[in-house]
């Protein structure tokens, strides 16, 4: 089983923190993007500082899939996040992989 | 030799797959032959949501598939344009193929899923733009200048995931998510752009970025012949966490690549960048210094 990466997307030049889900999260993160209702693609412009999440190994094609604002996005596809649901149960699952200054960051775009 | 069909359908399950008879083939060939309206979008790629998400079509077990049939578009790979299946021919025929061996109740739910008016799937997923720079001053200042070429850096994942602001700034895609002074053998931290001095023990971004072999100047956008690189910026972060680099195309605008994010040439606000020290760049807001690149800049 190919493993699955979450990164928390946050810096320009310093590498962003990441981890690795246990199989029973990668079940559950399954579960939760299969109820995922399918919205038109926007382009935004870039957004600086934290910018969500990035999953990597979840994809059959070993593409990324990004978590942000309310908006899930393939390559292909954006999905809508109610509530930023996916987004918080993902950052619930960095365990001590963000350090405390960088969670304070976090915690304020919420 | 035949080609092996694979509907991608399961998520734990195996999915089912069926080779194709020499007839079915030349069927295959024939149907792909025929479309003609080329699309940007990809078949490959989708989310992994449960139920049906195409047909993968290989030459050889177990390969790198040489088509993804989804939703209207057969996807002949990254170096060829995907073409538009507007009735979805492909795709039934595709599971047609299958015949007996394919479950009945499984078929009849795909046979309903390719119903799906293929217009509106693509209404979905359709609505970017790229605008092309034009009105930007100070074109053709650096003879060296790289072009703002955006596909170079977004199209492959490994690329946009492993380079940052640095490496494109510096136009080295080296896949090494570069940090300034780590070539040049000195470690930097980013409370200021140059740390507290060149005698200081404390070295910021800019110290690390002349240890690699980028240059100073106070001299935009006095003119750089061939030979004498371009024109980079450097942003420090208000939070004294990180700084973000931007570099000066040869139109004259400038483009930057924010981490493991896609390059684009425009600022917070979507406006196009005429020049980094008024731009809106988010937390990067503290305007460090202007620098100057070229290709013999080492980076790691």
């Amino acid at each position: 089983m190919t493993p699955v990466w979450v990164k928390l997307n946050i810096f320009s030049t310093r590498p962003n923190p990441r981890w690795r889900l246990g199989p029973d999260q990668v079940r559950e993160l399954e579960s939760r993007i299969a109820k995922l209702k399918e919205i038109p693609r926007k382009e935004a412009p870039p957004v600086f500082g934290y910018r969500g999440l990035v999953i990597s190994g979840l994809m059959e094609t070993g593409g990324e899939v990004k978590v942000f604002k309310g908006t899930v996005e393939s390559e292909t596809d954006s999905f809508l996040d109610p509530g930023r649901n996916l987004e918080l149960w993902l950052l619930g699952t960095a365990g001590d992989a963000i350090a405390a200054d960088i969670w304070a960051t976090v915690r304020s775009e919420f | 030799m035949s080609l092996l069909v694979t509907m991608h359908v399961y998520s734990q399950r195996a999915n089912p797959s069926w080779f194709l008879s020499s007839a079915q083939e030349s069927r295959f060939n024939e149907l792909f032959r025929g479309l003609r309206e080329q699309t940007p979008l990809k078949a490959r790629g989708g989310l992994p949501i449960f139920g049906y998400r195409g047909f993968a079509v290989s030459q050889i077990p177990g390969s790198e598939p040489s088509f993804f049939v989804s939703r209207g578009i057969v996807d002949p790979g990254s170096h060829q344009a995907s073409l538009l299946d507007e009735n979805r021919s492909v795709e039934a025929f595709l599971l047609e193929s299958s015949g007996i061996g394919l479950d009945m109740d499984l078929k009849g739910e795909v046979d309903v899923v390719l119903q799906a008016p293929v217009k509106k799937l693509i209404e979905l997923r359709l609505g970017q733009a790229a605008g092309m720079p034009s009105g930007c001053p100070n074109a053709n200042t650096a003879a060296d200048a790289p072009s703002y070429d955006p596909a170079r850096w977004n199209a492959i994942s490994a690329v946009v995931g492993n380079n940052n602001c640095y490496n494109y700034a510096t136009n080295k895609p080296l896949n090494n998510y570069a940090t300034p002074g780590k070539a040049g053998g000195i470690n930097i931290t980013y409370t200021s752009c140059d740390g507290d001095g060149p005698e200081g023990p404390v070295k910021g971004p800019a110290e690390g970025a002349v240890a690699d072999g980028l240059k100073r100047t106070g001299n935009f956008p006095a003119k750089l012949d061939k030979g004498e690189g371009w024109y980079v910026a450097a942003l420090l972060s208000e939070k004294s966490d990180d700084c973000h680099w931007l570099r000066q195309d040869f139109s004259g605008c400038w483009s930057h690549k924010n981490g493991e994010d896609e390059v684009r040439n425009v600022d917070a606000d979507g406006r196009l960048i005429t020049d980094p020290r008024l731009g809106n760049f988010g937390k990067y807001s503290i305007f460090c210094r202007f620098m100057i690149a070229n290709i013999k800049v080492n980076i790691a």
